[in-house]
């Protein structure tokens, strides 16, 4: 009896030995911060997520960097020019840019990586999003030519040349996005599948340079003495923890472990009003799509549906996290002609009307002939779609007098029964990819039931023409019509609040830079002034 | 006994061949690719085909079953369709340290609380101490451990501040969600104690002793405490598989990076390679764990022996 | 040694009785009577008992009788500490919490109820059949069941709640499917270890037929254990439940059960903890009071374990 205790002991003792490796402690000027879900990966080809985006700016960069208004500043990039038939952008390098391992940084570097980027549109995030707007990308990214025909050229060491589908007014801010930073081929290829997953398998050219990596556990930084600009970064290092529930990250935060937290809904009530807390929205539309092919609902159904929910009341007294009610299906703060944002030239095509609603439905519902009694709101699961359903499926019991049925299964699920099946109406959000009307409008030309089967001809055309449109006052107009078009007239899908973030921050930390689009968190210029 | 042993284990690949097919079927009737939605339908449809055959999601059922059946048998459970390029059994090995960790403290902890509470118990029956142990031991089987998670998390991490939450950073971010799980096994174990100590007191040879005037403390050391502990083993079995669905919640309310909360994160995002590799990881600890108890019993406990016939039932 | 002389008129012939001599002094209690009884005596049982019943009443009564309905909202009043128009306060959007309590405890309890007939039924028919049959018949069986112990319950439940629509059904019958394997062996168990006693040997002898046997002497003899069993079946069917709203695969929304509460409220421990504490101490009750019943009723049940 005595060897066997002996031996529980012992079995105790190996599982006690298992014990995993912990961060070590850092010093004072460190900045603690977090994301609320795991890394999918830190390889910029294959990652498309924001919490990479995050993390990529820090320990890489690309050739422009967005300041704290969001416009482009040069990056690694000294200067660059744009010729003058908008087509063909011409950047620059810096002198004297190395790697961290002191390899310099060549406009090889960025065609080897943009190259790569498209070269496989089903495993690269964003080879679709980026391929269109070179010139023969698609074509490469679809096998049909080869790579030296693309628009992506290093003239020498330190000229590179882009060359566009389209005047693309918007480009240079482009290249601030992580999948188009630099990528040394000679180390991306000897590291195969192991590129990115350790400290010892990247190579940093940014303000920062990892120390451990880990997708489960965070990325741990510190500062890099040979950043071009590294007098002006302040922080010794950086960490960004991974800490999935909010109620735990709020915690960290309490404890000091976090300098910086998003607040959930249930929390921003107790922090209202705090010195540290503050908010802000981004480019993130929440909002409710139907399927065009469905019999169950006619044009003025939707309609009426759309305009019996309460957008003031959800983002004010239920989400309370800094959204803002959406006024169409193009986020509030997108660019509209220079001066005015989209929403402020359009007006409203997605609001409350709840008297409207009621007679809209009650005449849809005779045209019909009959009520539908047993209509399904998809959802995914979290927190940002649970809240929403539950309001929007109260105001249409309270407005219009019917109950739907919330239907919450996991995101993916809920995608592939939107993407095969036919459904009656599903929650579902966009992020743009860039500061312009198109990155929400063009999704509908899709025939996907992810986007309602819509695809109708009209609308097609619109967003053609203005892809081709040089003069953007006559592109801004074609936009405003087809969103008048999807929202207003045919209402497949009605916006209903922009994403925002309630957070608390120490005082002492400062420079603390969000974006709308792209890399929502910008660390370099941030300091800590105990 | 060998002949016991290999009976039990030949169960086990029944076993765990049955959940491979119930997975497998499980996770194919599943809807909703393991691909990114948003980004997978605005490929064409060459492009789609062209994904799904990478992953060999376009053959026939059948094909796709006795393929991963194969590779299993190699110890290739494939690669997570979340992780980019990480083979399953590397997510889910470089997840086992947290878990393991926590889970080892809860069973010692909770042991080494609940066999004490429980013979003091005995020993005084019926007596404040004895009463005591009787209402933790209810509601420590009674109460969810992910509300107590919660409570201690939020009282004694932020509240009193004594400890640290929501990190994996030092050992005492492992304090809280071992004491969270801890309760169950110091339940079990407690009230098991408790009752095997009361009827070994009750046996003639105790009376016997302590006719003969020995003292208390050498009768429990000498003769109580030896045959009342050895059932204890039993119990094993079932802490250990109450720690690993326990993990499930405690792990993503304390943020760690175990499996238990990459199972639940795999569930949300899809990720079937995971899924399934990590409930064939849990079902075969399970069951090894049944058996070495057994096993182990049988070794301990010359009372037991099992013989190859009545075994199995 | 003197033999003394007993006078014979001292004796006199007994009177012979059978009422007196088949009398019994204590009053005739059936099995179960016994049990009852039995169970009287323990107070803690008793008092679970009664507990459980007012639950029971209360979540039936509670929300009907409530001005509010569970699914109610008002923008207005939202995460109210308890009040006297609010006696549990009110969640994110306003919505009674007491009403919502009550309805959350129907529907666990309506699911732990559900999901232990299930397990009892098919484990009953199953564990009986085995032990009856016999032979080959129990020898297969017995396989079956070894190898679906195996299975590590919680996941595969997981896995069914992943591939099901969701709902209340869904649930129950994900907890079913492997459930019910303890019912049967414990029922299995408890007939053979009836088959070779006296007392049924003893029915066989006297020429009762089989069926006879089965209904008048085994079945009633294992309602003591299938009952106990129930006992401890409704509570962790209610966990489970508990358990997979809590980390995300439950009931949906406005439905409530006592771990979709205990999900929201811990969502807003920080500024609203008693949205926490009281779906956590409903459930705890219900636990806690299943628990102490059900050992309560296996002390009555079988005298001889009690310690």
């Amino acid at each position: 009896m005595k060897k066997s205790m002996l031996a529980l002991v012992l079995a105790f003792c190996m599982l006690l030995s298992c014990v995993p490796c912990f961060a070590e402690a850092d010093s004072e000027n460190v900045l603690h911060v977090y994301t609320d879900r795991v890394f999918r990966s830190f390889n910029q080809v294959t990652a498309s997520d924001g919490n990479f985006f995050d993390v990529a700016g820090s320990f890489s960069e690309g050739l422009v960097r967005l300041d704290a208004d969001g416009n482009p500043q040069p990056a690694l990039a000294e200067s660059y020019t744009l010729s003058d038939d908008g087509l063909t952008y011409t950047f620059t390098l810096r002198d004297g840019i190395t790697w961290s391992d002191g390899t310099p940084i060549t406009a090889k570097d960025f065609e080897f990586a943009w190259i790569t980027e498209i070269s496989d549109s089903e495993t690269n995030g964003y080879a679709t999003a980026i391929a269109p707007f070179l010139k023969n990308g698609e074509a490469y990214m679809n096998g049909e030519c080869d790579a030296s025909e693309v628009g992506v050229k290093a003239i020498d060491d330190k000229t590179f040349e882009v060359t566009l589908s389209a005047p693309t007014p918007f480009f240079d801010r482009m290249t601030a996005l992580a999948c188009l930073f630099p990528l040394n081929e000679e180390f991306y290829t000897s590291k195969g599948d192991s590129y990115a997953t350790s400290a010892d398998t990247i190579m940093c050219c940014g303000p920062f340079v990892v120390t451990s990596m880990d997708v489960s556990v965070g990325v741990t930084m510190v500062k890099n003495e040979n950043y071009w600009d590294a007098e002006n970064v302040k922080l010794d290092g950086l960490e960004v923890k991974v800490i999935t529930d909010s109620s735990a990250a709020l915690n960290a935060y309490e404890a000091g472990e976090i300098d910086r937290v998003n607040l959930s809904s249930t929390d921003v009530m107790l922090y209202m009003g705090d010195p540290e807390f503050g908010s802000y929205s981004d480019f993130r539309n929440y909002y409710l799509q139907f399927d065009y092919t469905n019999d169950r609902l006619n044009t003025k159904m939707r309609q009426a549906l759309s305009l019996a929910i309460d957008r003031e009341t959800l983002v004010n007294q239920v989400l309370m996290t800094g959204a803002v009610a959406a006024g169409g299906i193009v986020s509030q703060g997108i660019n509209g002609d220079g001066t005015s944002t989209f929403r402020q030239l359009q007006g409203d095509v997605s609001y409350y009307d709840p008297d409207l609603a009621k007679q809209l439905w009650d005449e849809g519902c005779a045209e019909l002939g009959s009520v539908p009694t047993d209509l399904v709101l998809l959802t995914a699961e979290g927190t940002d779609f649970d809240d929403m359903a539950v309001y929007v499926q109260d105001q249409f019991r309270t407005v219009l007098g019917i109950e739907v049925t919330i239907n919450s299964m996991t995101q993916k699920a809920r995608n592939e029964i939107m993407k095969t099946e036919h459904f009656d109406m599903a929650l579902s959000a966009w992020g743009a990819d860039y500061d312009d009307a198109m990155t929400f409008l063009e999704l509908w030309t899709s025939t996907s039931g992810y986007r309602g089967y819509y695809a109708k001809p009209e609308y097609c055309d619109l967003i053609t023409k203005a892809r081709s449109e040089a003069d953007s006052a006559v592109r801004l107009q074609y936009l405003l019509d087809a969103e008048k078009m999807l929202v207003a007239d045919d209402c497949i899908v009605t916006g209903i609040y922009d994403r925002g973030f309630s957070f608390l921050q120490r005082d002492y930390v400062k420079g603390y830079i969000t974006h709308s689009v792209g890399q929502s968190n910008e660390y370099k210029w941030v300091s800590i002034e105990k | 006994m060998a002949k016991y042993v290999g009976k039990r284990l030949v169960y086990m690949l029944i076993t765990l061949f049955v959940i491979v097919v119930l997975t497998f079927t499980l996770m194919k009737l599943l809807p909703g690719s393991p691909f990114d939605t948003e980004r997978f339908s605005k490929l064409t449809v060459e492009q789609q085909e062209a994904a799904l055959a990478r992953y060999g999601l376009d053959q026939p059922i059948y094909v796709q079953f006795l393929k991963y059946l194969g590779n299993m048998l190699r110890g290739d459970f494939g690669t997570s369709f979340y992780y980019t390029n990480m083979p399953v059994t590397k997510v889910i090995f470089s997840r086992l340290g947290p878990s393991m960790l926590v889970g080892a403290q809860a069973i010692l902890l909770g042991l080494a609380i609940g066999l004490s509470l429980g013979i003091v118990a005995a020993c005084r029956h019926n007596g404040v101490v004895d009463n005591f142990t009787m209402i933790v031991a209810v509601l420590g089987i009674s109460v969810p451990n992910f509300v107590v998670a919660a409570l201690l998390q939020y009282y004694v991490g932020l509240k009193l501040g004594w400890l640290p939450v929501g990190f994996w950073k030092s050992w005492a971010c492992s304090v809280l969600p071992s004491i969270a799980l801890c309760f169950q096994p110091l339940a079990t174990s407690a009230r098991f104690i408790r009752a095997e100590t009361l009827d070994v007191l009750q046996q003639d040879y105790i009376v016997t002793a302590r006719s003969k005037g020995m003292s208390q403390a050498r009768l429990l050391a000498m003769h109580t405490l030896r045959n009342s502990i050895i059932p204890v083993v039993t119990l094993m079995a079932s802490m250990v598989v109450n720690l690993l669905t326990g993990s499930l919640a405690i792990e993503s309310i304390f943020s760690i990076p175990g499996i238990g909360g990459l199972f639940t994160e795999s569930v949300k995002n899809n990720d079937y390679n995971v899924i399934m590799g990590l409930t064939m990881f849990y079902s075969a600890f399970y069951m090894i764990a049944i058996l070495v108890v057994d096993v182990a019993y049988s070794l301990i406990d010359p009372r037991i022996r099992i013989s190859a016939g009545k075994g199995g039932e | 040694m003197t033999r003394q002389d007993i006078p014979s008129e001292l004796f006199a012939p007994a009177e012979f009785d059978d009422a007196s001599r088949e009398h019994i002094a204590r009053e005739h209690h059936s099995a179960l009577h016994d049990d009852w009884i039995r169970l009287r005596k323990n107070r803690a049982a008793v008092v679970c008992f009664v507990v459980i019943i007012l639950i029971v009443i209360m979540a039936i009564v509670a929300p009907m009788v409530s001005p509010y309905e569970y699914y109610q909202t008002d923008y207005t009043s939202k995460m109210q500490a308890p009040s006297r128009a609010h006696p549990f306060g009110t969640d994110l959007f306003g919505r009674d919490q007491w009403t919502r309590i009550w309805y959350g405890t129907r529907i666990s309890l309506l699911i732990g109820l559900c999901a232990a007939l299930i397990n009892l039924v098919i484990g009953v028919f199953y564990g009986a059949i085995s032990a009856i049959m016999g032979g080959r018949v129990d020898a297969v069986m017995q396989r079956i069941i070894e190898v679906l112990v195996g299975i590590p319950q919680l996941i595969i439940v997981i896995l069914f709640m992943m591939v099901l629509p969701p709902g209340i059904g869904t649930i129950i019958v994900a907890m079913s499917i492997t459930g019910w394997v303890n019912m049967a062996r414990l029922v299995r168990a408890q007939i053979l270890k009836l088959k070779n006693q006296e007392f049924v040997l003893a029915a066989q002898l006297l020429g009762t037929s089989k069926w006879k046997t089965i209904i008048r002497h085994l079945i009633p003899n294992t309602i003591s254990v299938i009952v106990i069993q129930v006992m401890f079946a409704i509570p962790s069917a209610i966990f489970t439940e508990a358990f997979l709203s809590f980390i995300g695969v439950g009931l949906t929304e406005p439905k409530a059960s006592l771990g979709v509460l205990i999900q929201n409220g811990y969502s807003a421990l920080r500024a609203a903890p008693f949205l926490l504490i009281f779906p956590a101490i409903a459930i705890v009750l219900i636990m806690v009071c299943f628990s102490i019943l059900g050992d309560g009723l296996r002390d009555a049940f079988d005298p001889r374990m009690k310690h």
